[in-house]
């Protein structure tokens, strides 16, 4: 892998604009686009964590917020849901994808200021998005809210990320690809490939099927964004944090090479799954079933993978913030996909599909996995780009605590509402409202952390902030410095 | 294998581009099915009320497909626990599904409950029932400088549109409670008879009950039902929980005092019963226990009264019967209550007595107008009539 170099030792980058600097020059400094990434994800978690804060307190007392039409209960949900995806996530993984594609090429991104201006105008898109949705206008398919324009807006978006990701690797002076950039590969291929056909983009203004062939297409796109962008993009952050933070080489290429085509095969073939008691074709719940439960294979060989390059280093993940994150995620990935095949196959969906387990999952997935995991990926590109240690220690592990207790008590609290809202409706006569109350003191409870989560959020501007314009300068660039920017 | 920029991005696209033909390009190149028994082009009221649906996220919490386990969905019973099939779907661009289920399924909500539940409901669910947790829609309404409200196009589309959901079965129970609808309006706003006018909540009480609109109001009410006698002993017990169950469902629509001017009120129509006439609570014609259990039971078809069966058992339908009984005596206003000094026992008036002789006609004689609903074949084998369901 390359080694860090030149860029941490660039005066200018200070991480917000120099004084007297044009906008212009500041975004051509090297990793600028990336960092640039990393903040405004920033911005959008600690936004649109606390949209979903707002919306789980409308299943406490649905009358808090009552009658101001954006807050509606369907229209913040869907602004949260969309902002956390494709403002916090997404920007956060284009962010840091910037930074390891030029790592691994051992070459500045092809344009940074190309990289800049998809910046802004992502989140150009991203106010669109959230104010299109609070009005109201809406496709109406999960995952595939956003309006016909904002979809050619984002394809067109997607589009120069990828080209400048591509130009990036064409232009590399490392002649072997590492198992990142695999998977950047693969999900700059796939994700505007999916989201064109998940979001019919050829039939404006609807933007879907007749019939109901639309939820099955809703689906594949529905678990794409999840299998072959978020997992796909996770994974890859991943394999490039843990082996660069504890300096040690991934345990085994084979591995790698078998979970990377594994998982374009079997992630591609489970959208089904989420339809699975639909009056859709049998053969594709079928194939859905099979393919998610073979999905152990991408999951145990890139478990392995990561567990055995941590063999001899988890007493690092005390020393670094980053690590720590990481590592998590990694971890709640694993708890992700061993729930994932049992709820894919008939007898557990009967039970829990519906329920509150299902948004349990989700949340497990994007927040314990890979908001974790990108989070750490911000607390190392930030401080190790700018060459800054990261301003407060004490704040991100308290953010990390704050996180991890938060999502535990959102987590386990929806797991148990989940099953007993399954048992009710499965077991009783009772109608929808009476099982309600039976699982309201886990929403609240569900509130209670989620708010510890938002918290968390926050923090994380705040302690970005302070790291790019006082955090202490790193003295020396050599070797472990890098990894102590991230770490002490 | 040697992984270079360009072999993967070619296998990357060969490998999910071939299982994209098989789960994506496979079901709409073979998989077309008919419009189903029930599927029907929407008008385009319903068309724009479904667009409505969709803006506010009703789907996020409302599925729209019926599993076999579901027979306890809105409508399901009515349609004999049919099962959702893929032609259902035929005419709807946009499947809203729906993946969660934060209230009941939807896709048999046609007709389950009158227009002006839906009013009340829509500008807010606790009206109708305190328990709910959907948002309040109040902004699809617009407020007159009197303050009052009057419902936007878009509400009454979206209204519309739910009145059609389950497609022609919607339809065929939207028009029976029409028709029902009609049989109240009748028997109550027909002169001359102010004390039914009373009884159905209309402020000003009046003199005499009028016989042929008696009869129509019996007839909603099954004789086996009318004259059940209360199997659960009035007692403090009773009462008591009886209160409770009151209070945490109906007084959204019969108030806090019992009188029917809950906030539901000013939507419906017929108004909410009034439970606060001692005269009436002791000798009337629709509050013979058993009369009041079947209306809880069950619900009242063209009203907005609602069947509480599935979230109540028999005992607690005859605790909050029992507890009916002493709202005139201030058993719901006094903090302290009820207590058994204010508990009425019911018998039938005189004219009550006379009327029941009379053998039961439905629909009344007074009610030419309404239109019987023909049974469907949906009904066929239930063994209690329509009429008599309420
Ligand atoms: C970065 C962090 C987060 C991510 C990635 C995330 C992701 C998601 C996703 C994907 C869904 C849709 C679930 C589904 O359709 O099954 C969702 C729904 C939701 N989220 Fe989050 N979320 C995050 C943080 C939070 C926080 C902090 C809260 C606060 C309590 C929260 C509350 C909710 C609520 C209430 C819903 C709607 C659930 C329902 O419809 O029943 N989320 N979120
Ligand atoms: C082995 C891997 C996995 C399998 C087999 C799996 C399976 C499932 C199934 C069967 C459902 C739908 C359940 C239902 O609605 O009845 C589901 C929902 C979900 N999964 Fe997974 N899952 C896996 C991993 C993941 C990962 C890695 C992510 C995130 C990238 C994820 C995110 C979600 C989300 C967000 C939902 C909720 C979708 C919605 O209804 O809005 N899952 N998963």
């Amino acid at each position: 892998m390359a080694s860090p170099t030149g860029s941490i030792a660039l005066p200018q980058a200070t991480g917000l604009r120099a004084r007297g600097q044009s906008l212009w020059d500041a975004w051509s400094v090297p990793h600028s686009a990336a960092r640039n990434f990393i903040y405004s994800a920033t911005f959008w978690v600690a936004l649109t964590d606390t949209m979903g804060l707002v919306t789980s307190t409308e299943f406490v007392d649905p009358d808090l917020f009552g009658g101001i039409p954006w807050m509606e209960f369907g229209r913040m949900r869907s602004m949260h849901v969309n902002g956390v995806a494709f403002l916090w996530l997404s920007m956060g993984y284009a962010g840091a994808f910037f930074y390891i594609i030029s790592k691994l090429s051992g070459r500045p991104l092809y344009s940074e200021r190309l990289g800049n201006i998809t910046m802004l105008l992502w989140n150009i898109w991203g106010v669109a998005l959230i104010l299109t949705l609070g009005a109201g206008l809406t496709q109406g398919r999960e995952y595939a809210e956003a309006i016909w324009p904002l979809d050619i807006m984002f394809l067109v978006i997607l589009g120069l990320i990828a080209f400048n990701i591509f130009m990036t690797l064409a232009s590399r002076v490392e002649p072997r690809l590492y198992v990142s950039a695999w998977y950047i590969i693969g999900a700059m291929v796939w994700f505007p490939n999916v989201y064109a056909i998940g979001n019919v983009v050829w039939n404006p203004p609807y933007g879907s099927l007749q019939g109901i062939n639309d939820a099955t297409w809703n689906w594949f796109y529905g678990h794409n964004i999840l299998g072959l962008w978020f997992t796909t993009g996770g994974v890859a952050i991943a394999y490039y944090m843990i082996p660069a933070i504890t300096r040690t080489p991934v345990y085994s290429h084979l591995l790698s090479m078998v979970g990377f085509w594994t998982l374009g095969l079997f992630y591609t073939m489970v959208g089904q799954h989420h339809l699975l008691q639909t009056p859709t074709p049998g053969w594709l719940k079928t194939v859905a079933t099979l393919g998610s439960i073979s999905l152990f294979v991408p999951v145990l060989t890139f478990i392995t993978n990561i567990f055995m390059t941590m063999r001899g280093n988890w007493q690092k993940i005390y020393e670094s913030v980053p690590l720590k994150f990481v590592v998590t995620g990694v971890i709640f990935y694993l708890i992700t996909c061993i729930q994932g095949p049992f709820q894919a196959t008939q007898g557990f969906n009967r039970l829990i599909h519906f329920t509150q387990w299902i948004i349990g999952h989700a949340h497990l997935a994007l927040l314990g996995a890979f908001t974790f995991i990108l989070m750490g990926a911000c607390y190392y590109i930030i401080p190790v780009t700018l060459g800054r240690r990261i301003y407060s220690i004490k704040l991100a592990e308290a953010q990390f605590w704050l996180m991890t207790l938060g999502f535990l008590g959102f987590f386990i609290s929806l797991q148990i509402a989940g099953l007993i809202q399954g048992a009710c409706w499965m077991t009783t006569n009772h109608s929808v409202y009476w099982c309600l109350t039976a699982i309201r003191p886990y929403l609240i409870a569900r509130s209670v952390s989620g708010a510890l989560m938002v918290s968390g959020g926050w923090i994380q501007i705040y302690n970005l902030y302070k790291t790019a314009t006082a955090g202490q300068y790193i003295s020396s660039v050599s070797g472990p410095a890098a990894a102590d920017a991230g770490g002490l | 294998m040697r992984m270079t920029l360009g072999s993967t991005a070619v296998g990357a696209a060969i490998v999910v581009f071939s299982v994209i033909f098989v789960v994506v390009a496979m079901p709409v190149l073979v998989f077309h099915p008919r419009p189903s028994d029930i599927a029907e082009p929407y008008t385009a009221a319903q068309l724009h009320g479904r667009y409505v649906y969709m803006q506010n996220g009703c789907f996020y919490c409302h599925s729209q497909f019926i599993r076999p386990q579901d027979w306890n969905q809105p409508g399901v019973e009515d349609s004999n626990g049919r099962v959702a099939q893929a032609g259902d779907y035929a005419y709807q661009q946009t499947a809203m599904l729906g993946q969660h289920r934060n209230g009941p399924d939807l896709s048999e909500e046609g007709g389950v409950h009158p227009d002006d539940w839906h009013l009340a409901h829509f500008y807010n669910p606790r009206f109708v029932n305190p328990k709910s947790i959907m948002p309040e829609f109040s902004y699809l309404w617009t407020t007159n400088s009197d303050g009052s409200v009057t419902p936007t196009t878009d509400l009454l589309d979206l209204i519309a549109y739910v009145q059609n959901l389950g497609g022609k079965l919607g339809d065929e129970r939207y028009a029976e409670q029409l028709s029902q609808k009609q049989l109240f309006a009748n028997a109550i706003l027909a002169p001359p008879n102010p004390q039914i006018q009373a009884l159905y909540g209309v402020k000003d009480p009046g003199a005499q009950l009028g016989d042929t609109n008696q009869k129509a109001l019996i007839s909603v009410v099954p004789q086996k039902f009318w004259d059940l006698l209360d199997p659960v002993p009035a007692d403090d017990r009773s009462l008591i929980d009886g209160k409770t169950i009151f209070v945490t469902n109906c007084i959204g629509c019969h108030g806090v005092k019992g009188n029917g001017q809950g906030p539901a009120d000013q939507f419906l129509n017929p108004y909410a019963y009034n439970f606060t006439d001692a005269n009436n609570m002791a000798h009337g014609l629709s509050t013979s226990p058993g009369s009041l259990y079947e209306h809880i039971l069950y619900g009242i078809k063209g009203t907005a009264m609602q069947p509480f069966g599935q979230d109540l058992t028999v005992q607690n339908i005859w605790d909050v019967v029992n507890f009916l009984y002493t709202i005139p005596n201030g058993g719901l206003t006094d903090p302290s209550g009820p207590h058994m000094t204010q508990y009425i026992q019911w018998s039938p008036s005189a004219e009550l007595e006379d009327l029941l002789k009379v053998p039961q006609v439905s629909p009344a004689s007074g009610t030419t107008s309404v239109a019987t609903p023909g049974p469907s074949a949906y009904r066929e084998n239930n063994p209690i009539p329509i009429v008599v369901r309420g």
